[in-house]
């Protein structure tokens, strides 16, 4: 998505200088795979690794985020990832996804620096209480005509119930489009079906509203 | 891409992941209820990641043909993935910037030498500057007539002036965060152009605008933020807006979102310009104002409706076949021409987010049934009965 709004539309307004200008030329990566441009980064090209950082910033503070609503806190922990990356690209394994490769690295980073450095009563302050949240609009049900007004309310009351490793897997399979061998490494699962199971299981949960609105409708017309 | 190719020849579907894969049998999906559609991972690829995949469409299509008993069920999970949303947080584009300078200085957060989080006992933190910055958020649409009677009067004494920047965005674009020469940010709407100086004076900070603009304005209470669209201008306080003066259109609106504007006339009697307030606005409001009276109407508005576009949002409620095509030929930027146009108008509501205009077009013949044909920038409708 972000790829898309930066190509094109920028070239009218080349007046319009940024304070730093990444000079990258994104069409140089955009056909190699997640592989070989991981594989430049670890040799050391500069380019590649201002290509990954471009690529993943937004995903990745959208995804602290969803850890600890201080902004400042995460950006420094996004910092300290990026500076040791760099540092360290010849001791990062190889991977076919960075995607999640990033996120995996991040969110030890973040749960690390949150233990070390946050003070309980702090925690709890910043701390979201509502991680992963996820919502189905109603907007989007003017289009389908499937589901009504209430199944909608039900719909997002029950997300409201789910449990927060549930919502981050959900976060990851429908919004990050993480495949549920990649969710199982984010989320340091031995087992890809540990992650299948937390994402069927609250859709599942989600699909008993609408079963049960649906039972009492019928009841009511009994 | 091959394995894809081998599954569909077996008539089966394989869910790949990596080093596991598991082949189903496609008859299983007879089987499936609601939620293994919404898990299965073939089925959120064709409703979400490729709606364009022709094997996969072709797929599901002939799939829902000979299952009809499961159609209810296979649309109503395709509406739950549509219509999942997720809480992003808000794009600071500096911070990428500025984060990635000090990346690549090698420089670390404080966050080990200064225990900052240990010992701040006051609940404030940083992140509140960000929210502080913006204040406000507000939209202005306005029509030919000011355009003509005064806007290019205007910009025809300003020529002499040094400096003046102006930038244009053609049909179909949009999304242009511009960064004004106060940090302040505009972000275009398709066919829109902004003119302002190269470096704004020490008393005030004043743009021209033709089309739609969503500002972002720093705060600077010393110098007032004004836009000028033809006679009527808007006067901001530190504050983000949006912009909508398309020719096409005949009257102005105005709609505030956060923080607090002033929206004023102008009026040039011979030498002098006199300027009069027409109305303060509060969030949450909307103000129309009429061409050639400069009626006022007061009215409140939808904040998603009218800023959405600026996230690659397209919203549209209870819209014509007209209306909702002439909305999307502005989008892509396309010529759109109808054959078999409907007796009865549409009336259709939804909203397309970041989509392709194939995507777009797909989406809608779910509902209301269409086939079309994109060539280049011409599109050609046909509505099917």
């Amino acid at each position: 998505m972000d790829r898309m709004r930066h190509s094109g539309i920028n070239e009218n307004f080349q007046s319009i200088k940024p304070e730093i200008e990444i000079h990258v030329d994104k069409d140089l990566f955009l056909e190699k795979s997640d592989k070989e441009i991981w594989s430049e980064f670890k040799n050391g090209s500069e380019s590649a690794f201002i290509f990954i950082y471009d690529t993943y910033f937004n995903n990745l503070v959208a995804y602290g985020l969803n850890f600890c609503t201080d902004r400042e806190f995460i950006l420094d922990c996004l910092q300290d990832m990026f500076v040791e990356l760099r540092e360290k690209c010849k001791l990062v394994t190889y991977t076919d996804a960075i995607k999640p490769m990033l996120f995996k690295i991040f969110r030890r980073r973040i749960n690390h620096s949150l233990k070390k450095f946050w003070k309980e009563k702090e925690k709890l302050r910043a701390i979201t209480d509502f991680k992963f949240a996820f919502s189905i609009s109603p907007e989007q049900h003017l289009i389908e005509k499937q589901l009504t007004i209430d199944q909608v309310k039900h719909l997002n009351k029950a997300i409201g119930l789910l449990s927060i490793k549930e919502r981050e897997a959900i976060y990851h399979y429908y919004y990050e489009n993480l495949t549920y061998s990649q969710i199982a490494e984010v989320m340091d699962y031995s087992q890809i079906k540990t992650a299948r199971s937390l994402v069927y299981k609250a859709i599942k949960s989600l699909r008993g509203v609408l079963s049960n609105e649906q039972k009492r409708i019928f009841l009511y017309f009994i | 891409m091959i394995l894809f190719e081998v599954v569909f020849m077996s008539s089966s579907i394989s869910l790949c992941e990596g080093h596991n894969k598991t082949t189903l049998k496609s008859k299983e999906y007879n089987k499936h209820k609601l939620e293994d559609f919404i898990t299965d991972d073939q089925f959120k690829r064709w409703v979400l990641d490729h709606p364009t995949d022709k094997r996969l469409d072709i797929f599901w299509h002939n799939w829902i043909k000979t299952h009809p008993q499961k159609r209810e069920t296979i649309l109503l999970a395709r509406e739950i993935l549509l219509a999942m949303e997720f809480n992003t947080p808000e794009i600071v584009h500096e911070e990428k910037e500025v984060v990635l300078e000090k990346v690549l200085k090698g420089e670390k957060s404080n966050l080990y030498t200064n225990n900052r989080y240990k010992y701040r006992s006051n609940g404030k933190t940083h992140a509140l500057n960000w929210v502080i910055r913006v204040a406000a958020i507000f939209i202005l649409g306005i029509g030919i007539y000011f355009l003509q009677t005064t806007l290019i009067n205007d910009s025809d004494s300003t020529t002499a002036k040094i400096g003046l920047v102006t930038k244009k965005t053609l049909r179909g674009e949009k999304f242009a965060p511009l960064i004004l020469p106060d940090g302040s940010r505009v972000y275009l709407n398709s066919e829109s152009s902004i003119t302002y100086p190269e470096s704004f004076s020490d008393s005030i900070r004043e743009v021209n605008m033709i089309g739609e603009g969503f500002f972002e304005v720093v705060k600077d209470e010393k110098k007032p933020f004004i836009v000028k669209t033809g006679r009527i201008i808007t006067h901001v306080l530190g504050t983000s807006f949006n912009i909508n003066f398309y020719e096409n259109q005949n009257d102005l609106s105005i709609s505030l979102v956060t923080g607090k504007v002033k929206v004023l006339k102008s009026q040039n009697n011979g030498l002098d310009t006199t300027y009069n307030s027409l109305v303060v606005l509060s969030p949450g409001e909307k103000v129309s104002i009429e061409k050639g009276t400069l009626d006022v109407k007061l009215s409140h508005f939808d904040t998603d409706l009218e800023t959405a576009w600026k996230d690659g949002i397209l919203i549209f409620k209870n819209s014509s076949h007209i209306e909702l095509f002439n909305k999307l030929e502005k989008w892509y930027g396309v010529e759109v021409s109808f054959k078999n146009q409907p007796e009865v108008p549409w009336n259709v509501s939804g909203r397309f987010n970041n989509l392709s205009l194939e995507k777009a077009l797909e989406n809608l013949n779910y509902t209301h049934k269409i086939s079309f044909d994109i060539e280049g920038k011409k599109v050609k409708i046909n509505f099917l009965k």
